[in-house]
């Protein structure tokens, strides 16, 4: 007789504040399985329906705005309905605490090469949730409330192998005393209290001294 | 030496919270995975103590001597790498204590009707699970305790 699906590995996916809940099902699904969300705060008497998440036939539910306080805490649960059969064990989620638990990523960095300079623009790193006036809260307006954020930034010349090394908490700053017309290896990340995001990672050139042509 | 100075009304304690919260993010998906009862929290939801901010002094005061008095004494687990984490934070919650004891002598704690009844609260869901229940609950809440106290 058919028997319903193993759920496993039910957790949250959470990058920038954006709280994705994910699950895995054992090989053998039949194919008519579906699936149902629930979710709650942590404390709270009962488990809450999510809508759009139910009898749906995709591994994920986005659980964003039903987890949108940072400061709380919260639980999320699935469990797999074969057609005309049974269903699962519900598969909860660990306690899941966006403040601490979200990925910072990477953030967006524009630069401007100089002959022997470069200047670097850190841009806002939006996040789903917005303000009580309505505007979209960045990633620093979260977390400045709890502490400060620095930039920490390496750069690195594979020709002279010389290093830089800065932290910054402006988003707008220039290294100085380059060479003209090498190429330097950057890494950037945002650091907060213990938290550091992922590291943005690329090359820039500075220009060519055309002075003595 | 990683310490930091938190205030708590009159009191400045200096302690070293990232120490106590790096041996508590090492057993928290273990600690919290023995609490099952998720319809009941010590500190969080609907009572969430991060909402708090009168009386620092008198909560504090009364959370260190919960933690120590009612929570990490019935706190053994079979895992002996998680007891020795969770004894380390005991430690430094005693030590905190202690520093607590020297400043209250010399100040006093108010303790107004609103922070009494704060932690009335947080004793009667305490009291709402068996010792053991409750004690693992409220370490797993150790995270919002540090957050509170970190918050300026």
């Amino acid at each position: 007789p058919e028997r319903s699906p193993l759920l496993k590995h039910a957790a949250f996916s959470s990058t920038n504040f954006e709280n994705i809940f994910k699950w895995e099902s054992e090989a053998e699904t039949p194919p008519d399985t579906v699936y149902e969300v629930q979710y709650k705060r942590y404390g709270d008497e009962d488990w809450l329906q999510k809508s759009e998440c139910q009898n749906i036939t995709q591994p994920f539910c986005n659980l964003t705005h039903e987890t949108e306080n940072f400061r709380e805490r919260y639980y999320a649960r699935v469990r797999a309905v074969v057609q005309n059969c049974c269903s699962s064990e519900w598969v909860c989620s660990q306690r899941f605490y966006p403040r601490e638990d979200t990925t910072i990523g990477k953030p967006e960095v524009k630069h401007i090469p100089s002959v022997r300079s470069i200047k670097f623009f850190i841009q806002p790193l939006y996040t789903p949730l917005r303000d009580e006036d309505g505007s979209q809260l960045t990633v620093e307006d979260i977390y400045s409330r709890f502490g400060t954020i620095d930039y920490h930034m390496t750069l690195f010349s594979q020709k002279t192998h010389q290093e830089w090394e800065k932290n910054e908490n402006n988003k707008e700053f220039e290294v100085s005393d380059l060479n003209p017309n090498t190429e330097y290896n950057v890494t950037i990340y945002l650091k907060h209290l213990e938290k550091r995001s992922q590291p943005r990672v690329f090359c820039v050139r500075t220009l060519p001294d055309n002075t003595w042509l | 030496t990683g310490n930091k100075i938190l205030r708590f009304g009159p009191c400045m304690i200096s302690m070293n919270v990232n120490e106590i919260r790096a041996s508590f993010t090492a057993i928290k998906a273990t600690i919290q995975a023995k609490d099952a009862i998720r319809t009941i929290s010590i500190l969080s939801y609907p009572y969430s103590l991060h909402n708090f901010n009168v009386d620092r002094c008198c909560i504090i005061h009364h959370l260190l001597r919960f933690y120590v008095d009612k929570v990490f004494k019935h706190c053994e687990t079979e895992d002996s790498h998680v007891n020795r984490k969770i004894s380390s934070i005991a430690n430094s919650f005693l030590s905190i204590k202690k520093k607590f004891r020297q400043c209250n002598e010399q100040n006093v704690c108010d303790c107004g009707e609103e922070a009494i009844e704060k932690y009335k609260q947080i004793l009667t869901n305490y009291g709402q699970l068996n010792i053991t229940s409750a004690a693992m609950k409220s370490l797993g809440e150790l995270d919002i305790l540090l957050d509170w106290m970190e918050k300026a």
